[in-house]
């Protein structure tokens, strides 16, 4: 049963398979019949046993006569359309031309600008390696939370302290 | 029906009938491989001659996918100004056509992802030209539908494509609107000629379901 199904299945895709070369073969084609008859004698014989396959012949035709209602667009390029291309095609390399003289002078540019920017920077560091080092930097005070600073400076604040200072170092 | 002939030998002509585009090659002329290789060597003229030979076929593709006339021919400029530019890069490994064909399924689909929008045409959509050109297409049949009416068929059927994936519904237009064969749209879509069948099947067999559920 089943071998016999699978058998019909293929026989019935061979058909259609034939039916649309016929139906190109046949464009003007009106009556199923005009379709069967260009296919061979056993596919005609399939195509009257099998209403599917019958069908598929209906449909070709039926599907054609309905979209004839629709206009073809080949016909609308006509001789005004290569111009048109080649026009839109100069119009398209001018601009591109245009954009690429914007950039052109960049070149040129490119090399006076590596040459300013190389002086600049040679007077540059010349002028940085001659400038004596200014102030330098204090150093930073650690304070408590009260604000006394907790490192004390080295140099005396009066002449007590100068005092001070000298008899700790006589003991 | 406009149908439009091939440009490069794929296979069998999708349609013979179809009215032949002004650039369409010549037996003898210049193939497209060496109109390319002029053309990276700056050579204007020579793709120049590229986009004749295939406007015809990048307005079909993005007409399947965006089906506003406005649209395709911005769309179509693009598609060929972005090729110029890149076809220094472009080695020929894969024919022109299917390089071109990609530029334009994908600036297609770019340009729905920006707007957010379904690519649907209703009356209100169609320019004074798309009318004009209905009008005078009623004109040359004599008598037939009134144009509103046929304007009113063509809503429909494109609310009837709306319902299907995008593209399912590109494969649709391109194979009967524009008159691509399986294998062109297997090339434009990067697919298997034989998923673009099955899904051509799936695609005709949802849209004839919903006519008959509607009763249309």
């Amino acid at each position: 049963m089943m071998s016999w199904l699978n058998r019909n299945r293929s026989k019935c895709r061979e058909f259609r398979m034939q039916l649309e070369d016929a139906a190109s073969a046949a464009s003007g084609s009106k009556e199923v019949q005009e379709l069967l008859a260009r296919l061979p004698s056993s596919h005609k014989e399939h195509a009257a046993g099998c209403a599917d396959c019958r069908a598929a012949a209906e449909n070709i035709l039926e599907t054609r006569t309905l979209l004839t209602e629709l206009p073809s667009y080949a016909g609308v390029a006509g001789p005004w359309f290569a111009p048109r291309v080649m026009a839109a095609i100069s119009a398209r390399r001018a601009a591109v031309g245009r954009t690429a003289d914007t950039w052109t002078f960049l070149p040129k540019l490119a090399a006076r600008v590596t040459w300013a920017s190389a002086i600049a920077l040679l007077l540059a560091s010349g002028w940085l390696y001659q400038t004596p080092a200014s102030t330098s930097a204090k150093p930073a005070v650690v304070t408590d939370i009260t604000g006394e600073p907790l490192v004390y400076s080295t140099t005396p604040a009066n002449n007590d302290e100068v005092l001070v200072s000298l008899s700790e170092r006589a003991r | 029906m406009a149908r439009v002939p091939k440009v490069e030998p794929l296979g069998p002509p999708s349609s013979p009938g179809g009215a032949k585009p002004s650039g369409a090659k010549a037996p003898g002329a210049v193939d497209d491989r060496e109109l390319v290789r002029r053309a990276q060597h700056e050579d204007q003229e020579a793709f120049e001659e590229l986009v004749r030979r295939h406007q015809h076929r990048v307005f079909a593709v993005a007409g399947g996918i965006l089906r506003r006339r406005e649209d395709v021919e911005d769309i179509a400029q693009q598609v060929f100004v972005k090729a110029y530019f890149s076809l220094k890069r472009f080695d020929q490994r894969a024919a022109f056509s299917t390089w071109l064909y990609k530029i334009t399924v994908n600036e297609c689909w770019d340009l729905l992802r920006k707007k957010k929008v379904r690519p649907l045409v209703y009356e209100s959509d169609l320019s004074e030209e798309q009318a004009r050109q209905v009008l005078s297409a009623e004109e040359k049949g004599g008598g037939g539908p009134d144009i509103s009416d046929r304007l009113e068929a063509r809503e429909r059927i494109e609310r009837l494509l709306d319902g299907l994936d995008e593209r399912d519904r590109l494969m649709l237009i391109l194979k009967e609107v524009e008159g691509f064969a399986v294998e062109e749209i297997a090339e434009v879509l990067e697919l298997n000629a034989n998923t673009v069948k099955v899904r051509l099947f799936r695609a005709r067999r949802r849209i004839v379901n919903k006519v008959r559920k509607r009763g249309e």
